[in-house]
């Protein structure tokens, strides 16, 4: 059964209940007060034949017979009846139309009725009426009066209205079921909607990924607004894999094409040995900045898929950020660069030698990249009781403050003719991310003053 | 035939060049937008080998501007993009052709043949015949009466633009723009030389080749009036 068709019935349902309840109500009060009309009238009607029942001369007890029914408000006359017992029990005065068989033995139901009169309802020919039984005393016996009302009337009366409520009430059912209906239709539209809206999104269409009508009411833009949310961040996950893909692809073809071209154009004809070796020399570059971009590839979709293994062990800090900057001495002496670089004498943490190596050579490569000519760049690692933190400062740093905030993405260059001559794909700082995190650390960039840029992370104790 | 490289990856722009130059084109090389355009301003090119991909602008917005600027010589675009989607939208920027690298050398040569062919009206024709002269477009050779001359790619520059504007005067200046790279010395001298080169290889056919005054050089198919 759907969401919108439970609704409905349960609509239905509790809508009949609170629908029949008042209905029964007012019908019983309109019965209870019919019946109290009749019952005052057949009161006032027995006062009136008790005060006058022993008023003739022989003081025989007689019944005062009206010619025309009572008249309540109801639409036929109601028709009378009454008898006298003496204390013996025999009729000695009854209505005309009552004939002496009909006439009830009702010291059964009523064994002692009271001088103000008590009321039963009884059936006599063939209908139902509704007596007032009083006791009389004349000249010390108990004469038993009893006065009669049709109740027929007032039960006609009773199922006519019965049968409008009826009908009325079957007539509201029909109402409330197209409410139901109409009302869960309503609340499950919203519902139907976005579905739609979800199942007619495109992920592989250009245009961002978002949906494109927005409901008036208050709660359903809230749910909407949080969809909304989710679908940009699977869309920037989905654009930054397809720039993955074309980075990747342009990084690959790039030393490709090189090559081919080096190799193609080298054997159209005979060359000196000097030509060959030149043309060798940029294969070989070709092919190990291939080699370096594949290792690099395979380490961070190592990282993306956590098949990275870690040997964790006990390892001296210090002397591993030495080790780093002692192998890039070559090159600090060709660009006059200095590197000052602050610790305490000893920082043992437990961590992955081989992965922080890694994390401080891209950081230290990435400085060193950037550092104009004869500058300072200056290592700083602090021990503290929960964390060690690497930080690394140089100025030539041309990003801006969005560029920033960008660093650490896949294949992002600051500038990208720059990079070209230096042979970065952009992936060393995303790999310093992916291992910092993998270390349950945290990395961070800073852009200080001038055009000085500081690099840091951060790993637990 | 004068080509101009844009292309910011210094190998694939130095064996382009290389590869070029030895099949007789006269090159020059640009490594960002910036400078290509600026030299396409400047100089007359027979045809643009552009990369997508440049520092500065991408190629296609290079490509889209000369355009608009009415500029009509053929564009290669190289790249490594190879969607149908990147496709379109390079031809759509304007581009005459289109190579996905990494691209064999020789069919960027057979590329650039088609679309020099395209630009001289000569669609399909290979041939280019002037009197006693046949030049072989696909085989950048020149025949005289039969015979392959044995002529340098200059020479045969120098040949294929007289021979395209048989009867005209062709000035010093345009042979020089046409043959000669635009980053080498400027020195009419080296047109003369090449010339007297070249008549010295025709023999008997030497007077093809006037010599006017002032002006330049004009090539007649029959110089005698026969």
């Amino acid at each position: 059964m759907s969401f919108r068709g439970r609704l409905t019935y349960a609509f239905f349902f509790f809508g009949a209940i609170f629908l029949i309840f008042p209905i029964l109500v007012f019908y019983h009060q309109v019965k209870a007060s019919m019946s109290q009309t009749l019952d005052d009238a057949l009161r006032s009607v027995a006062r009136a034949e008790l005060a006058s029942a022993f008023d003739s001369p022989d003081e025989e007890p007689h019944i005062h017979e009206s010619s025309s029914p009572l008249l309540l408000s109801l639409d036929s006359g109601l028709h009378e009846l009454a008898w006298i017992l003496n204390p013996q029990g025999k009729v000695v005065a009854k209505t005309g139309d009552l004939k002496e068989q009909e006439i009830l033995d009702l010291r059964d139901q009523l064994p002692n009725p009271s001088s103000e009169g008590s009321f039963v309802t009884v059936s006599m020919q063939g209908s139902s009426y509704r007596l007032l039984v009083a006791r009389l005393s004349h000249r010390g016996g108990d004469y038993l009066e009893v006065f009669g009302l049709s109740r027929e009337p007032l039960l006609e009366r009773l199922n006519s209205l019965k049968k409008q409520a009826g009908s009325m009430f079957l007539g509201a059912l029909l109402l409330l079921l197209l409410a139901a209906r109409r009302l869960s239709v309503r609340l499950t539209e919203p519902l139907t909607s976005l579905a739609t809206e979800l199942e007619g999104l495109d992920p592989a269409a250009q245009k961002a990924l978002s949906l494109r009508t927005m409901p008036s009411d208050r709660e359903l833009k809230v749910l909407y607004n949080s969809v909304n949310s989710v679908l940009k961040r699977l869309d920037y996950v989905l654009e930054a894999q397809k720039h993955f893909v074309s980075d990747t692809s342009h990084e690959i073809r790039a030393p490709l094409t090189n090559l081919r071209l080096a190799l193609e154009v080298c054997l159209r004809k005979e060359r000196s040995a000097q030509d060959y070796r030149e043309v060798l020399e940029v294969c070989e570059q070709e092919v190990s900045r291939l080699v370096h971009l594949a290792e690099r590839l395979l380490t961070l979709s190592r990282l993306d898929s956590d098949q990275l293994a870690f040997s964790i062990q006990d390892t001296d800090l210090v002397r591993l950020v030495n080790d780093a900057v002692e192998l890039v001495g070559e090159r600090l002496e060709q660009r006059k660069l200095a590197i000052r670089l602050t610790s305490p004498s000893e920082v043992v943490l437990q961590c992955d030698p081989g992965a922080v190596r890694q994390i401080v050579d891209n950081l230290l490569e990435n400085s060193l990249r950037y550092a104009p000519e004869g500058s300072t760049v200056a290592i700083c690692l602090e021990s503290h009781q929960e964390e060690v933190v690497f930080s690394i400062e140089n100025g030539g740093s041309q990003l801006s403050a969005e560029q920033v905030e960008r660093v650490f993405e896949r294949f992002f260059r600051g500038d990208e003719s720059r990079q070209r001559e230096t042979g970065g794909a952009g992936l060393g700082l995303s790999i310093v991310k992916g291992l910092v995190g993998a270390h349950k650390g945290k990395v961070g960039v800073e852009r200080l003053d001038g055009d000085r840029i500081r690099f840091w992370f951060s790993l637990p104790r | 035939m004068k080509i101009l490289i844009v292309e910011d990856e210094r190998p694939t722009s130095t064996f382009l060049k290389r590869g070029l130059t030895e099949e007789g084109y006269s090159v020059d090389t640009a490594e960002t937008a910036t400078e290509a355009d600026e030299m396409v301003f400047v100089n007359r090119y027979d045809l643009v080998i552009l990369d997508v991909m440049l520092p500065g602008a991408d190629g296609l917005t290079l490509c889209r501007r000369w355009r608009e600027r009415g500029m009509s010589c053929p564009v290669l675009l190289l790249t490594g993009r190879d969607a149908v989607r990147d496709r379109v939208a390079g031809l759509d920027a304007g581009a005459d052709d289109y190579l996905v690298k990494p691209f064999a050398f020789e069919e960027l040569l057979a590329r650039l043949r088609a679309l020099l062919r395209r630009r001289t009206g000569e669609l399909f024709e290979q041939e280019l015949v002037v009197g006693p002269l046949t030049l072989d477009h696909s085989r950048r050779e020149v025949k005289c009466r039969g015979e392959v001359l044995d002529i340098t790619p200059r020479e045969y520059s120098i040949l294929e633009v007289l021979m395209q504007r048989v009867g005209q005067v062709v000035s010093r200046t345009l042979l020089w723009e046409s043959v000669w790279e635009t980053q080498s010395e400027p020195n009419s001298n080296v047109v003369d030389v090449n010339v007297g080169y070249l008549r010295k290889k025709l023999g008997d056919d030497s007077s093809m080749i006037k010599t006017i005054r002032g002006a330049g050089y004009r090539l007649e198919a029959h110089p005698d009036g026969n």
